[in-house]
This record gives C-alpha cells, sequence and structure tokens, in this order.
C-alpha cells in the first residue's frame, strides 16, 4: 500500500483543549485517496472537535496544537483566519448534522451552492449554472431545474442534505468530513444518503465520516477509530474492529448495539436488579387496580385493544390529512408491541389516542374490556392509573419547579401531597427501582443527564402502579450506552412487574430487540403485523421489506 | 406563597431570552456526567457562578440604595434633620452646605429631609400603582388563558385598543374624568401599565397549559383544577413578580410625572414629582431644588430595575 504519498490528510498527536479541559488528546489520523474513515464514539468524546480542528473550525476558545497536520501535503499548523477561509470549500468540505439549519432559508439552493463556485472559480454565470445542475444530479435530486430554484424549507429532510452535499462537493474537494449525516434521517432516507456519500468515495474523494451510529459506520467505512475521552482507544480496518474488537470500551460499544441480540438478552453489560418486588410486586399493584372499581383481565382479554382507529388533521390550508386510517391492534399481559414507522407515519397519534389524549375520528380503544377512548375525561381519570407512558424528552414533561422528590411523591399519592418527607418510603423505593440513588430526590430536573432524567420518568410513570406504558422513542435521543441501559431497565421490570409495553420507535433494531409482536406503520396504515422474530426474518409486504433492507445492521456475533 | 424562596429551576422562554442577553449560562447546557447509573457525576464549578459574582457589585449597590429608600419612606423622621413642611423665610434659596445638604427652596425648606419625606409618597404611589396593575392583569390574562377561545379573542382585543393608546395618555385621560389627586394617579398608572402584563400573563399561561408537562399530569389521572395550581399557575406567574419589580421603578417615574403635571400630590407636600415641578421655575438659579429629586427618582427607577433584572436571572438561570 503506498500510503506514504496518496494520504490526503495526516494528523499525528493533535491535541485540542478548551481552558485547562482537554476535549482531543494525542489524536492520530490518516485517510487515502477513496478511503473513509470513520470517528466513532457517544457524545462528549470529542469527535466533532477533531472534526472542526481539521477546518479550523474548532473555535476561539479551542487551543489547538498538534505534532502534524496537512492535507494534501500542506501543513495545516498555524494557518491564520485567511489561509483557513482559502482551504474551506475548495479542498475539504463539511456536512452537518442538521441540514435544516446549516442552509439558509431565506436563499435559494441553486445559490447556495453556486456561492463557492463564485469566489473560488473563474467560470461564467452560465457555466456556473450548469454545474450546480450537474452538481445536483449528481447526488441524486429527482429534477435539479426545480431543486435549485427552492429554499431549504421547501425540501424534506433527505433532500436538505443532499442539496448541503452538494455544496460541499461543488470545488470537488479532496476531503469531505461528513458529521453525523444521517442522524436526523428516516431509515429509507439515510440508506440514500449513505449510498450517495459512497458514490462519492469511489470517485476519488477521501472521507472522514463522524457518527455515533456503529451499522451506518460499518457499512460506509473502510477504517473506523473509536473515540472516548478525547482518546482513540481502537483503530483499524471495519472489519476488524466491529469484528473482533480489542478495546474494553469497544466491546461494550458493539455490544449496547440493540439489532441482532435476542430479546431478553442484556445490552448494558450491567447486573440485573437484585429486589423490585420491594415496593411494587405483582401483588402488590392489585389493590389499587381493585380500587377503582377495574376488572382484572381475564386469560385471552387484552389490557388494550384498538380497533379500527381514524383520525385526520386539519392543516393550515384547510385541507387535512389522515394521520391515522384504520388502525387496528390488541396488547396482551405482559407483553410488548412494537410500532415501528418513519416520521408522519402516526406513530406518536396513536400513543396519544391509546393514551386518552386525542379523541379518534372513528374507531374505539378499549382498556381491560372496558370502554377507554369514548369516556369523557371525567369518567377516564379514574382509571389513568392503569396507564402510563414515557416520553422521549422527559425533561418537558416535569415542572421545572420541582425537585425530582416532589415529582415522584406527587406522583406516587395520586397529587395529594407534593412533601418528599411524607412520602420519602415511596420516593425511595421509586428511585430505586429505576437504579438510582435515595439522594436524587434532592435535585432538580434540568441537573441530571439524559440517561438519569429518562430513569426519573420511568419512576414517575410506575408511581400509580400502572399495567400498560405507553413508551414513545424513549431512548432515541441517548447514546447508545445509555440507551442499553434504558432498555435493559423497560426489559427488567416488565418481567418483574408484568408490565405491557406498546413500544413506539422508529429505530427498527430497538424495535426488534424489545418487542414480542410488531406492527409496521406506514402513512397512517398498518401494513404489516406479526411476531417480531417473524416479520423481521420473513418480512411479508414490500414496504417491510424496503424498510428492513434499507436499514443497516451490524451481523449477529 | 413564595414564589422565589424555593430554590429550584424554572425555565421561562420569555425572561430566558432576555437575560440570556445578558449573558447567563444555562444550567442545562452544561456538560454533566453522562447517565451511567455507577458515575452520577455532580456538577463542576460552572460558569455562571462567576459571571453572577461579577455582577454582584452592581446588584449590591442596588439593594443599598432599595434599602435606604425603604427604610427612608418607613422612618423619615430617623434620617430627615428638618421638618420637610416647616417654611424659613429668612433661610430661602440656599446652596448645598453642611447645614442643608441639599440646598433650601424658595420657602426656605431643607431640600435634604422634603427628598428623604417624598420616599414615602413616592414608593407607596409606585408599589399600589404596579399592585393594581399586576393584579388586573391577573384577572385579564388568566382569562384570556384559560378561559376558551371567545373569551381570549374577547380579552385579545379589548388589550389591543388599550395597546394602541401611549400609557401616559391613558392614565391623563383616567384623571381628566376622575380629577387630579394622589388616588386617581396611583389608579391611572395602574390601569395604564396592566395592558402588558396581562398580555405576558396571557401568553404564560397557554404557553405552560399546553407544555408536556401538563399533559404528564393529565395523563397521571389530575383533575383539572389540581393541574392549574400545582404546575400552570406557579409556572405561568413567577415571571410576572419579577416583572413587576421592573416595573416599579417604571411606576414610581409615571406617578412623578403625573405630580410634576400638577395632577398628583398637590404642591406643598414633599413629593418628588411636586419637587421638580416647584424648582422648574428656579432652574437657572437654584439647581439643587431640581436637581436632588431628579436624583431620587434615577435612583429609585435604576435599583428597582437592576433588582429586578437580577431576580429575572436567579428564576431563569437555574
Amino acid at each position: 500500500m503506498n500510503a506514504k504519498n496518496d494520504a490526503v490528510l495526516r494528523v499525528e498527536n493533535l491535541n485540542v483543549g478548551f481552558g485547562a479541559v482537554p476535549a482531543v488528546r494525542g489524536v492520530s489520523l490518516s485517510i487515502d485517496r477513496g478511503q473513509c474513515l470513520a470517528l466513532v464514539g457517544e457524545s462528549g468524546s470529542g469527535k466533532s472537535v477533531t472534526a472542526r480542528s481539521l477546518i479550523g473550525l474548532a473555535g476561539d476558545t479551542a487551543d489547538v496544537s498538534a505534532e502534524r497536520m496537512e492535507l494534501g501535503g500542506e501543513s495545516l499548523t498555524g494557518l491564520g483566519r485567511r489561509g483557513w477561509r482559502q482551504l474551506r470549500g475548495s479542498k475539504v468540505g463539511f456536512v452537518l448534522q442538521d441540514a435544516l439549519v446549516s442552509l439558509d432559508p431565506l436563499r435559494t439552493v441553486g445559490r447556495e451552492i453556486e456561492d463557492s463556485l463564485r469566489l473560488r472559480t473563474r467560470l461564467t454565470g452560465a457555466e456556473r449554472s450548469r454545474r450546480v445542475l450537474s452538481l445536483l444530479a449528481d447526488v441524486g435530486m429527482d429534477d435539479p431545474q426545480l431543486r435549485a430554484g427552492q429554499r431549504s424549507g421547501e425540501l424534506s429532510g433527505g433532500l436538505r442534505q443532499r442539496a448541503l452535499i452538494a455544496s460541499a462537493i461543488a470545488l470537488d474537494p479532496a476531503l469531505l468530513i461528513a458529521d453525523e449525516p444521517t442522524t436526523a434521517l428516516d431509515a429509507t432516507v439515510q440508506a440514500q444518503i449513505l449510498d450517495l456519500l459512497a458514490s462519492l468515495r469511489e470517485r476519488g474523494t477521501a472521507m472522514l465520516l463522524i457518527s455515533h451510529d456503529l451499522a451506518v459506520v460499518g457499512s460506509v467505512a473502510d477504517q473506523v477509530a473509536v473515540m472516548t475521552e478525547g482518546r482513540i482507544v481502537e483503530q483499524g480496518p471495519v472489519a476488524q474492529v466491529l469484528g473482533s474488537p480489542q478495546h474494553d470500551y469497544t466491546k461494550k460499544l458493539l455490544r449496547a448495539v440493540p439489532s441482532g441480540h435476542p430479546r431478553g438478552a442484556r445490552l448494558s453489560g450491567l447486573p440485573g436488579p437484585s429486589s423490585l418486588s420491594v415496593s411494587y410486586g405483582p401483588a402488590a399493584a392489585k389493590p389499587k387496580a381493585a380500587d377503582s372499581g377495574v376488572p382484572q383481565s381475564g386469560a385471552g382479554v387484552p389490557v388494550l385493544a384498538a380497533t379500527a382507529l381514524a383520525k385526520r388533521f386539519r392543516t393550515p390550508d384547510k385541507t387535512s390529512f389522515t394521520a391515522v386510517d384504520h388502525v387496528s391492534f390488541e396488547l396482551g399481559a405482559g407483553e410488548t408491541l412494537g410500532l415501528v414507522g418513519e416520521s408522519g407515519s402516526g406513530k406518536t397519534t396513536i400513543a396519544r389516542i391509546a393514551l386518552g389524549l386525542t379523541v379518534p375520528d372513528a374507531g374505539e380503544v378499549r382498556l381491560f374490556g372496558e370502554p377507554w377512548s369514548t369516556l369523557t375525561e371525567k369518567d377516564r381519570r379514574s382509571r389513568r392509573p392503569l396507564i402510563g407512558t414515557v416520553y422521549q424528552d422527559p425533561l418537558s414533561s416535569f415542572d421545572p419547579r420541582l425537585t425530582i422528590g416532589q415529582t415522584l411523591a406527587d406522583a406516587a399519592t395520586g397529587g395529594r401531597t407534593l412533601n418528599p418527607r411524607g412520602s420519602a418510603k415511596q420516593v425511595k423505593d421509586l428511585l430505586e427501582m429505576v437504579g438510582l440513588p435515595a439522594d436524587f430526590a434532592r435535585r432538580g430536573p434540568r441537573t441530571l443527564s439524559g440517561g438519569q432524567r429518562q430513569r426519573v420518568a420511568i419512576a414517575r410513570a410506575l408511581a400509580p402502579r400502572p399495567r400498560i406504558l405507553i413508551c414513545d422513542e424513549p431512548a432515541s435521543a441517548l447514546d447508545v450506552s445509555i440507551q442499553a441501559q434504558i432498555l435493559d431497565l423497560l426489559d427488567d421490570l416488565q418481567r418483574e412487574l408484568g408490565l405491557s409495553y406498546l413500544f413506539i420507535s422508529h429505530d427498527l433494531g430497538v424495535v426488534r430487540h424489545m418487542s414480542d409482536r410488531v406492527a409496521v406503520l406506514r402513512r397512517g396504515r398498518i401494513v404489516e403485523q406479526g411476531p417480531a422474530e417473524q416479520l423481521f426474518s420473513a418480512p411479508q409486504h414490500p414496504y417491510t421489506q424496503q424498510l428492513l433492507a434499507s436499514s443497516p445492521a451490524l451481523e449477529a456475533r | 406563597m413564595s414564589i422565589f424562596s424555593n430554590k429550584r429551576n424554572h425555565q421561562d422562554p420569555v425572561l430566558a431570552g432576555t437575560s440570556g442577553a445578558a449573558g447567563t449560562p444555562d444550567v442545562a447546557a452544561t456538560p454533566g456526567t453522562p447517565g451511567a447509573p455507577g458515575t452520577m457525576g455532580t456538577l463542576g464549578p460552572t460558569r455562571s457562578l462567576r459571571r453572577v459574582s461579577g455582577l454582584r457589585a452592581v446588584e449590591l449597590g442596588a439593594a443599598a440604595v432599595a434599602l435606604f429608600l425603604v427604610l427612608a419612606a418607613c422612618f423619615p423622621t430617623l434620617l430627615a434633620p428638618f421638618d420637610p413642611l416647616a417654611i424659613n423665610p429668612a433661610d430661602s434659596f440656599q446652596g448645598p452646605s453642611s447645614k442643608h445638604w441639599f440646598g433650601t427652596d424658595e420657602s426656605g425648606r431643607d431640600i435634604y429631609s422634603r427628598v428623604i419625606h417624598g420616599a414615602r409618597p413616592s414608593l407607596l404611589i409606585g408599589a399600589a400603582a404596579t399592585a393594581i396593575g399586576v393584579g388586573l392583569a391577573l384577572v385579564l390574562g388568566t382569562l384570556a388563558g384559560l378561559g376558551g377561545r371567545w373569551l381570549d379573542f374577547g380579552v385579545g382585543r379589548i388589550l389591543e385598543v388599550l395597546f394602541a393608546l401611549p400609557g401616559l395618555l391613558l392614565a391623563l385621560v383616567f384623571i381628566a374624568l376622575a380629577g387630579p389627586g394622589i388616588t386617581t394617579s396611583v389608579v391611572a398608572v395602574g390601569l395604564s401599565t396592566a395592558p402588558g402584563y396581562a398580555r405576558i400573563i396571557r401568553g404564560q399561561i397557554s404557553q405552560v397549559r399546553s407544555s408536556a408537562m401538563v399533559e404528564a399530569a393529565v395523563v397521571l389521572g389530575r383533575r383539572p383544577a389540581q393541574v392549574l395550581f400545582r404546575h400552570i399557575l406557579p409556572n405561568a406567574l413567577s415571571p410576572v413578580f419579577v416583572l413587576g419589580t421592573l416595573g416599579l421603578g417604571q411606576a414610581v417615574v409615571w406617578a412623578s410625572s403625573l405630580s410634576f403635571l400638577g395632577l398628583g400630590a398637590p404642591p406643598p407636600a414633599a413629593e418628588w414629582g411636586a419637587m421638580l415641578a416647584a424648582g422648574r421655575t428656579y432652574l437657572g438659579t437654584a439647581w439643587w431644588m431640581t436637581f436632588f429629586p431628579g436624583v431620587a427618582i434615577v435612583l429609585t427607577a435604576a435599583s428597582s430595575t437592576v433588582l429586578g433584572r437580577a431576580l429575572q436571572r436567579r428564576v431563569a438561570g437555574r
């Protein structure tokens, strides 16, 4: 391998610090022509700072030093502002995660792309227009002429990302840096963007891909560098690093990926719970339900049953769109039903209908065989303790004025008291149940990390001793290892407490790992429903097949 | 109830926006340790501590001024060496001296004593007017925020009409109808500040009402009244108390303006606006007659603004 001559980017011993805080420590990288190096790590691992340092955008407060930092043979150390500007765009292209904020909403996509051509080339106006159109065609835009005249707000997420990539490669840079380029996208769109990146690489562009998603990395990159706490702990060819990881951290990351791990297998590598039954044994849960006059489900009666649900929403321009269309499903006792679908497929609307927050236009939800969605809120209230929910973003669902202890005391006592002292035992037990120390009761929700907040949210949902939890993307906003812990926790709680879950996610791997049965949603309709293993191994509906094919998966190890 | 004494997080976009400009870091934005149960990290010392301590000198000064003003309003005789109304023609138009710190007016009254005694009516007018404004706004804003679409529409239109008129003009109209005097000027200033507060309260309430936090309470089976008093009102109204503190200074200025125009406290009374009006005639020869009451007004307004901002940062930045 003639790496010495071919290396587009060479970095040796890069250090970046913010004041006294080191963000990147001794990172060395090298990327050859047409090669893709993936930088993998969780949030705060220093991967984005590394990438930004390579284009001089680490920020004014950053302290960047490197023994060697070369791009195409030219040294990058000691470049001034002007030097960096010359470099960006022409030699390095940069694609950010959120294309919506990276494109100027007031300018057309064509002008955005044309900018760098006007600044850095001697092309005439007509030549530039032609080049813009050919770039848009290159990145797979269906109608370049039309798209060039549109603004970022008029484009879908996938098209925006394409436009951004087109502007990044307008000057044919030797190196393309893509920072989480597909994180905000649906699986099928993600697959298209990954194909596009792969085709760019075949044309000889070197690529630095930054991602937290090991499956994405596995499908695109040649080389992987695993970062944690500012250091690269393992680096090598993709097959080797993902196939037979050497470092403990890499192993932990791989184990945390839910796809390919059978239902019930632990993801986090942490031991299971010891004494859940302290406060919430399945038997202990009964009195509450019996108090409110709720019949216990006999064998065969689904705890939650939806029949022919439909919901239409009016849009601002007087038309209406169908969010949920003829959806029926049943959730059995102690079972998990996974609802999977892309954004806009009606997942959240179904969750809201199941929770009695949105009234369906047609159809009915029954709870333990009794009316639920047809009740008035007043009648529903006494049965609300039976069904709880866990949100994707728990922070906004906490009252910021209350401490964790007060929030849990409120939930555990049916709103009778906020005083965590009066219900200290309950609060402590709830915190223990979700694996948090008792002194968290005194903290405010904002001082918790994402994973801790989600644990508190689960504790609150469990406080009224529900039989059903509706989990709407409960781990989607979390890093993969934290996601693994939350999924494990939900699994443990289900086993201990006999809970039923309606588990909603866009992530096929997560749904497959968590669910007994799965329903696939597309544009408000359930296109396929069945036992998880069967549905994933032999999908019947073409849409399910497409969805499965487009989601990059790590081979089961 | 003590909204500000409980040391809890508060999230408020309206205030967070303004205080963000003042450089208040968001606690949530400081990197905490990711949520591994084994590594429950504590937050390190954040920048907010340093920022706040950097501003503390100004805040302390404002607090000292406010304390002095309150003391003067409560116990004027402790601080003032002379009777504010005692006429002594022999001493008229004296400049500041060791005997008369702020000089004397056309009737030989001690300006310093009058400024001290003026604190009570000025602060009372300011506080009462703000209380009336906020109280009225609470009613209007809560009605609009909670009362459903038609009530919201109705209140919204009324507020818009009131907004179309400048506040001071509104106050003048009211005084023209009700006749001059301290009571009417208090009510007038209160009335004219109410629309601003009402609109903020309405926005706050409708925002909190549609938040995930309220939805979570509904899912837990809480009754509407419980949700209202436990979650919606406390979260929606705490910023209003901050705004009230900020508005106090403005109300003092407005009340003084009305007195200056002869529509508030009648002339012999020691009131800052009235003193300004009396001194205006002698501005060329006896500057101290207008200068010191003016300084008192400025200090009152400034200290209430600084304290209001500090309060706002505490509430929003937590």
